[in-house]
């Protein structure tokens, strides 16, 4: 008996806005993918953990997401649960889907990421606490204020931001199902106005509706499915529970606690990874976790993204479907899914060649929790 | 509690473009401040264009009466010979 997790299967639904889908309605729709996509069938699935977005929230009354999704799906699991970690949570739930294979608990475990942010207007301009009073509104402003420090402590310019969005919409350019598939220029980007100064329309993820989802299994099962599997190489979390008044909560990530270590413990270095999925909820997030990562030195994030360095053609492309910034709000899940498409060779017109290792983060909350996953086949 | 002096500097800011709120309508500034003993918190800097805030700016409290509470603000510090003294009240944190 070998009980090794592995990715099995992967599906998404449409993302956009979809005034005429439920959350759950969606969900149901990449789940039913993912399964297809394994090739194995719903009678087979036997547990369910679920990312619900921001908007959806965790909680119906007092109907967890899990259970109300899972009565949907006709499911009576083995194994279940719902995160919540903000942006950390799809990778999250991908952990805690390897942590119940291994630990028997369950055989084939659906991990689904959904929510329909666009139909529940204004839910991701929450005011955050007492500093609401100050006007500080959505996620915009506090990682304006970080990136408004890394201007500071390193002289990173306006345009490596723009770099940064540039590269996004240059990979989205090569993903039919991106949301934004026309090229963005510098000129284009310095026009453009501000939402929360430093930080532009760019610079910012887009909205979306919809849902996706991954299939974990084990080794005993790799017989039965249509696809080859993607392994678990490694992963792990760090999270910064500090405030905004903690010194030094704008200036570093969680992830360079989790990720060196995480790499480490697989015996890569980030030179070996292949295939690089970082959570972009806002640019200057990139930039810190290429710093945190080791892919770039600390402070030197702003020149490594310049002149298309993470684009298609760069050296090391980062978010080849087009990202948070490009392809849509996926949670988290569509990083996930697209590491495992590169990872197969069914990237088609973006395909990295010969791609046999990939790192997939999450990044949430208040720049508080951080997820770590690398893949490989 | 402990009393601090009410002045500090600009430890980052931002510059809200957009209005999210009514009450409070853009453009303004939302900014980190780092009080002289260290303490960091979110405020705003008022009375003063947008355009020269900066990280490092000397900045001192004062306290503006929003919907029936007060809150304390920031504004540059004014450098004259005389002691510094608060204009409208204390801050005890």
């Amino acid at each position: 008996m070998n009980r090794e997790a592995l990715i099995a299967g992967v599906g998404h639904s449409p993302f956009g806005k979809l005034s005429d889908r439920t959350a759950l309605d969606l969900e149901v729709e990449a789940a039913t993918r993912a399964i297809e996509d394994a090739g194995l069938s719903p009678q087979d699935v036997d547990g369910l953990v679920t990312d619900p977005g921001p908007a959806q929230g965790i909680l119906n009354g007092i109907t967890p997401h899990y259970l109300a999704l899972g009565q949907m799906l006709g499911l009576n699991p083995r194994y279940t649960g719902s995160e919540i970690l903000g942006g950390a949570g799809s990778v999250a739930i991908i952990q805690r889907a390897v942590m119940a294979i291994e630990a028997g608990l369950c055989s084939v475990c659906l991990c689904v990421y959904g929510d329909a942010p666009l139909s529940a207007k204004g839910s991701f301009d929450y005011a955050r606490g007492d500093e609401a009073a100050f006007g500080l509104f959505g996620a915009a402003g506090l990682h304006a204020l970080a990136a408004k420090r890394h201007m500071h402590l390193w002289d990173t310019t306006g345009d490596q931001f723009g770099e940064v969005a540039i590269a996004a919409r240059a990979h989205a350019a090569l993903n039919p199902n991106a949301q934004l598939q026309q090229p963005l220029t510098i000129n284009e980007y310095r026009e453009a106005r501000y939402i929360v100064e430093p930080l532009k329309k760019a610079d910012c993820c887009l909205i979306s509706d919809g849902a996706a989802a991954v299939i974990v299994t084990s080794a005993d099962r790799a017989a039965d499915l249509l696809k080859p599997h993607t392994r678990i190489l490694g992963y792990g979390q760090a999270h910064d529970f500090g405030t905004y008044s903690s010194p030094d909560h704008f200036d570093s990530l969680p992830a360079a606690r989790c990720g060196p270590e995480v790499l480490e413990k697989t015996g890569l270095a980030p030179s070996d990874i292949d295939v690089v999925q970082l959570y972009d909820c806002f640019t200057i997030v990139v930039l810190m976790q290429l710093e945190a990562y080791g892919f770039c030195a600390v402070g030197e994030a702003g020149p490594f993204v310049e002149g298309g360095n993470i684009g298609p053609q760069g050296s090391l492309p980062v978010n080849t479907s087009g990202g948070l910034l490009a392809e849509a709000y996926g949670g988290g899940m569509l990083h996930v899914i697209e590491a495992v498409r590169q990872l197969r060779g069914e990237a088609e017109d973006r395909q990295i060649r010969g791609a046999e290792t990939a790192l997939v983060s999450g990044h949430g909350l208040g720049m508080n929790t951080h997820t770590t996953l690398v893949l490989g086949v | 509690m402990k009393s601090v002096s009410g002045q500090g500097e600009v430890f980052s800011f931002v510059i809200y473009h957009r209005t999210y709120h009514p009450a409070i309508p853009a453009p303004y500034v939302v900014a980190s401040i780092k009080l002289d003993n260290g303490v960091l918190l979110i405020s705003n800097i008022i009375d003063c264009e947008p355009e020269i805030v900066h990280i490092g700016m000397q900045v001192q409290v004062v306290f503006e009466q929003k919907s029936g509470i007060k809150l304390p603000m920031f504004t540059p510090t004014v450098h004259t010979n005389k002691p510094f003294q608060l204009k409208r009240g204390n801050i005890s944190a």
